[in-house]
């Protein structure tokens, strides 16, 4: 989902075929982060958390409830930037400053556990 | 997973955490500035594309693409790509830390290099496997 809405704001807010309308330019940097975080990252997420080495018998992969929390964070941090990134460039002050907070909280959670859930599954064989 | 995977990921996941805080401050900023946020959108924008996403794709291709046997060949042009794009990503972080004019041709020399490094290891590895016929 992230991929096709990401590649189809891209094309249009990225091009310079002609002059573009200032709600396609503020979708710039939502264009970016929809196939950087939406699409790349959350697919390493996807596929790291399938293919990695597992852990131990009891638990593969870790703890799961941690690894659902970064998918909840990182979906719920990219809404609410979809919801307040554009209108907040175009119409400042129109969004409560507290969308865009939550929205920067959201996503950087969603690394943090990740990379502490991902990190000692991370190994090397026989370890 | 080889060592120089396990290197290669888990530093892809150190930038991972250090390019995201830089965003979220960036972000954050929008809606109530914090000072000097904005001065790392370059080191933001390089970590998690060059640190994170290519990083970790490189460091899993160096595991999983197919082998010569047990051995993978020519191991030291990724240990160099892998030195190479890193000193690139710490330079990135120095330069934005002080007043200097962005060294953009430093960078992107010592990326061009750790690609060229990775693309003359990974090469004769992409090729149809023994499993695949």
């Amino acid at each position: 989902m992230y991929l096709i809405v990401g590649a189809i704001l891209a094309a249009l807010a990225l091009s310079n075929a002609r002059e573009l309308p200032p709600a396609l330019l503020a979708m710039r940097p939502l264009a970016w982060h929809l196939l950087t975080f939406g699409w790349a990252t959350q697919l390493i997420f996807g596929v790291a958390y399938w293919m990695f080495p597992h852990l131990s018998k009891d638990a593969p992969r870790g703890n799961e409830r941690v690894l659902w929390a970064a998918f909840w964070c990182l979906n719920a941090g990219l809404i609410l930037r979809a919801a307040g990134e554009p209108l907040g460039a175009l119409r400042p002050g129109m969004v409560p400053p507290v969308v865009l907070q939550a929205s920067a909280v959201l996503q950087v959670a969603a690394a943090w556990l990740f990379a502490a859930e991902t990190w000692p599954r991370v190994k090397a064989l026989g370890r | 997973m080889p060592l120089l995977s396990v290197l290669y990921v888990r530093t892809s996941l150190v930038w991972l955490v250090v390019g995201a805080t830089l965003g979220g401050a960036i972000l954050w900023s929008k809606a109530s500035p914090i000072p000097f946020a904005w001065q790392f959108l370059t080191a933001h924008i390089h970590l998690l594309t060059w640190g994170w996403l290519l990083q970790l794709t490189l460091g899993v291709a160096y595991w999983i693409l197919p082998r010569f046997g047990a051995e993978r060949p020519r191991p030291w042009l990724a240990v160099a790509a892998y030195a190479l794009l890193n000193a690139a990503l710490a330079i990135t972080i120095i330069a934005s830390l002080l007043p200097v004019a962005w060294p953009g041709i430093l960078v992107g020399a010592l990326q061009l290099l750790a690609l060229f490094a990775f693309a003359l290891h990974a090469f004769p590895r992409a090729r149809r496997s023994a499993y695949g016929k």
